[in-house]
């Protein structure tokens, strides 16, 4: 766990790709910069709880970290994102809604910046760019969970499987001689709870498709071995 | 960067279809499902010939013709 970690380890060109950030010019990133506070979270660890007041609003440095969404009746969480450096979460303190709508779980060793939200909101209400910049955040996550919803509503568990696989390869997939390697901490349980289905589910279509050479299904890692397969499950092509 | 029209089997299908957008009837015509494929990025022009079952000398020919007709 990094002890030298603060404001000053923010890499402020990678800062400036934020998307909350997007085209705001240096100057004024950097303020925004000196006004936040670091945290540092073990992996296992939380940044915040579901339901907690929305306090403050978190940019990722380094680590990962699991956004999770639990009903009342103690069912199976449901993963909702996994966010990587540079990424915004807890975004939802920038609305009125009192309540964080998810749990943020440290996957890794972790450590961000954040602003609380009686800093943060008058800059993002007076600044044209930031608060265009957070209507297209919203826009992008409304689109992506429109998406999630209908294939969940429409598609076989296979495809929904599937699908998640390419789409965190195509976000966070680095090729290798092997194959395409999603490059985060991924078990079973993690894609389980991320498309709506059981353990015993992905375990058994990871089995499959590992026997069938499309991927390579380790405890905490797959590799997509034959993209084009996964792909043909995915979108259901008929040959 | 490649500015000839040489192509290499290792370009990748987004690069392909970045640097030559006049490509893309040529993919459409082959029945590839390349367009808005999530692996764009990573498989290249020769996974696509073994993903398809494709002959690189004549596909390569219609990309080149592309290019040239445009």
């Amino acid at each position: 766990m990094k002890n030298n970690f603060s404001v000053q380890s923010v890499d402020i060109r990678q800062l400036q790709n934020t998307p909350l950030f997007k085209g705001l010019p240096e100057a004024d990133l950097l303020v925004l910069l000196k006004q936040s506070h670091p945290q540092q979270v073990q992996a296992g660890g939380f940044f915040f709880f579901q339901n907690d007041p929305t306090d403050r609003v978190y940019v990722l440095i380094l680590g990962r970290v699991k956004l999770t969404q639990s009903g009342l009746e103690g069912e199976q969480e449901v993963l909702m994102q996994v966010i990587g450096p540079y990424h915004l979460f807890g975004a939802v303190a920038l609305t009125q809604i009192p309540g964080y709508l998810v749990s943020a779980q440290a996957a890794e060793d972790s450590a961000a910046i954040y602003w609380e939200r009686s800093e943060m909101m008058p800059t993002v209400s007076t600044n044209a760019i930031l608060s265009i910049n957070a209507i297209q955040m919203m826009a992008v996550h409304t689109q992506e969970f429109q998406e999630r919803f209908r294939q969940m509503a429409t598609q076989r568990v296979e495809r929904r499987l599937a699908n998640m696989l390419l789409k965190l390869a195509s976000q966070n997939g680095v090729k290798t001689p092997e194959g395409i390697l999603i490059n985060m901490p991924l078990t079973r349980q993690d894609l389980a709870e991320m498309t709506g289905t059981t353990l015993f589910t992905v375990s058994r279509l990871l089995k499959q498709w590992d026997e069938k050479g499309l991927v390579i299904s380790k405890r905490e890692q797959v590799i997509i071995r034959y993209p084009h397969g996964l792909v043909i499950i995915a979108e259901d092509i008929t040959l | 960067m490649i500015d000839t029209f040489y192509f290499s089997p290792e370009l990748t299908v987004s690069d392909l279809l970045g640097q030559w957008p006049q490509t893309i009837p040529v993919l459409l015509r082959y029945r590839l499902d390349c367009i808005g494929c999530r692996m764009a990025s990573f498989d290249t022009l020769e996974e696509v010939m073994h993903n398809y079952g494709l002959a690189w000398q004549s596909f390569e020919a219609d990309l080149r013709s592309a290019i040239q007709e445009s």
